[in-house]
C-alpha cells in the first residue's frame, strides 16, 4: 500500500479533508484553512436519485469526516439534478488536483457521451473506450467501474434492495 | 437493488478485492457504521503487509434493503435516536430526511431566519419561549391533523406563555404558516363550520370553525427530544397553565372536570 493511501485509512484525527459536492455541476463545500496538503478530498453525489439514499449517504459520510477536521463545517446540498461523476473526477484531475478521491454516489452518470481512457493496450498505446449514453446500463457503469479504477478513484457505492415485485417492475 | 448503482456494482463485484456489504433492514445505521470501520481497520492492518488493494484502489458498496431507510429510524429506542445523533448528526443534508434532533433544529432554525430576515421581526428576545410553542405543536401535528390554536389562540390554547413573551401567540401562528410553505409542516383544510372535536392526550377539545389545521410527518420523538433540549428552547414545565375565558371557567367549574395535557413521548 503506498505512504498516501494509508494516511488516508488511518484514523481520521489529524486528517485534512475537503469536500465537493456535485451533480451536473461541482460546488466545493468545504476546503480547508489549514495549512498543508489536503489528504483526502470527497465527491459527494447530490444528484435527484440520491434522495433514496439520503441517509445511508449521510451515514457513509460520516463515518468517513468524523473526527477530521470537516467535522460539522458542511452541508450536502439538496438532491436534484443529473448525474456528472465523470466530469466532476476529470475536472479535479485538469486542475492538477493529486489529492486521495473518495466517490460517494450511486453510480448514476447521465451526462457524459464521449471516449473514456481506460489504461493501456498490448501495443501499450491508450486504451479508449466509447462512453454512450445510449448503450445500455450494464456496458456503460461496466465502463465506468473500470474508468473510476484507473483513475485512482475510491469510490462509495450506494444503494438498495427492492422487493421482487419492484425488482420485475424495474427490470 | 436500484435501478441506478445495479449495473455498476455487478461489474464491481466481479474485480479483485472489492469490498460489498449488506446492510439489514434493522439498526442500518449503525451497521453501516460498522461496514465502513470495518473495511478501515482491514486497510490499516494491511497497511504494514501486503496490500489488500486492486492497485491501490479500494471500494466500498453500501445497500439496504429498504427503499427509505428513514423507515428504520422509527423503530429505534430514544437511546438509539441519542446514538444517531452522536454518529451522524454532524452531517447536513439539505431537505435531507429528519432523522434526529439536529436535523429538526436546523429546518425551525431556517424558518426563524427566513421570518426575521423577510418579515423584518426580531424576535431573538423571545425565541426560546416561541420555539417552545412551536415544538409543542409540531409534537401534536405529529400524531394527527392539530389546529394552530392548540398553540396560538387565546381561546383556544392548552397551555399559556411567560407574560413577558410579547406578541406570542401572533409569532407561533406566522411561524406555523412559515413552517408549512418550507415544507416542515403540511397544511390542512381548515376546521369546518361546527367546529373541530379532538382527542388531545386523552382529553377530548374542542376548536372553532375556521381554525388552520396541521400535519407533521416528523417523528413526533425526536420533536420531543429536541422540545425538552433547554439550550435550543424552553422547556415546556417553565410555561404556565392557560388562562381560560370566564365563561368557560364557569362551565368548567360546574362540570368539575379538569384538562390536563400531557407532553410525554
Amino acid at each position: 500500500m503506498n505512504a498516501q493511501l494509508r494516511n488516508v485509512l488511518h484514523p481520521w484525527h489529524s486528517q485534512t479533508l475537503s469536500a465537493t459536492a456535485f451533480n451536473r455541476t461541482q460546488t466545493n463545500i468545504f476546503t480547508t484553512t489549514a495549512h498543508g496538503k489536503v489528504a483526502l478530498h470527497l465527491f459527494i453525489d447530490h444528484s435527484g436519485s440520491i434522495s433514496f439514499n439520503a441517509t445511508l449517504l449521510r451515514t457513509a459520510v460520516a463515518a468517513l469526516t468524523k473526527g477530521s477536521n470537516a467535522e460539522g463545517k458542511f452541508e450536502i446540498p439538496s438532491q436534484s439534478g443529473s448525474t456528472a461523476i465523470i466530469q466532476t473526477v476529470m475536472n479535479a484531475k485538469t486542475q492538477g488536483d493529486q489529492n486521495t478521491y473518495v466517490l460517494f454516489t450511486d453510480g448514476g452518470e447521465n451526462v457524459f457521451n464521449d471516449f473514456l481512457e481506460i489504461g493501456l493496450n498490448e501495443d501499450k498505446t491508450p486504451r479508449l473506450v466509447q462512453w454512450n449514453q445510449d448503450d445500455s446500463d450494464t456496458i456503460k457503469f461496466g465502463i465506468l467501474a473500470d474508468w473510476l479504477q484507473t483513475q485512482g478513484v475510491k469510490i462509495c457505492l450506494l444503494g438498495w434492495v427492492l422487493t421482487p415485485s419492484q425488482w420485475w417492475t424495474t427490470w | 437493488m436500484g435501478p441506478d448503482a445495479k449495473p455498476m456494482v455487478d461489474h464491481m463485484v466481479g474485480m479483485k478485492k472489492v469490498f460489498a456489504a449488506y446492510i439489514g433492514h434493522s439498526l442500518c445505521i449503525k451497521k453501516i457504521i460498522g461496514v465502513v470501520s470495518t473495511l478501515r481497520k482491514i486497510s490499516i492492518e494491511n497497511s504494514s503487509g501486503i496490500s489488500s488493494t486492486r492497485r491501490g484502489v479500494q471500494h466500498v458498496l453500501l445497500m439496504s434493503d429498504n427503499a427509505d431507510v428513514t423507515d428504520t429510524i422509527k423503530s429505534l429506542s430514544p437511546t438509539e435516536i441519542d446514538k444517531v445523533e452522536t454518529a451522524i448528526g454532524h452531517v447536513k443534508i439539505a431537505d435531507g430526511p429528519v432523522v434526529c434532533a439536529s436535523d429538526v433544529k436546523m429546518k425551525i432554525d431556517y424558518v426563524l431566519a427566513q421570518y426575521n430576515r423577510e418579515d423584518k421581526i426580531d424576535i431573538r428576545s423571545i425565541e426560546h419561549d416561541t420555539k417552545c410553542g412551536i415544538l409543542f405543536g409540531m409534537k401534536l401535528m405529529c400524531g394527527q391533523i392539530t389546529p394552530a390554536a392548540s398553540v396560538a389562540s387565546k381561546h383556544s390554547m392548552l397551555f399559556g406563555y411567560p407574560s413577558e413573551c410579547i406578541g406570542y401567540i401572533g409569532h407561533c401562528n406566522t411561524l406555523f404558516s412559515c413552517m408549512a410553505k418550507y415544507g416542515i409542516l403540511t397544511k390542512e383544510a381548515s376546521t369546518p363550520k361546527n367546529g373541530l372535536l379532538l382527542e388531545i392526550d386523552g382529553v377530548m377539545r374542542k376548536f372553532p370553525k375556521d381554525c388552520a389545521l396541521y400535519s407533521c410527518a416528523f417523528d413526533a420523538r425526536i420533536v420531543f427530544i429536541v422540545a425538552n433540549d433547554a439550550t435550543y428552547c424552553t422547556p415546556f414545565g417553565n410555561f404556565p397553565p392557560a388562562k381560560m375565558p370566564a365563561n368557560k371557567k364557569q362551565k368548567t367549574a360546574a362540570a368539575k372536570t379538569s384538562i390536563y395535557v400531557h407532553l410525554d413521548s
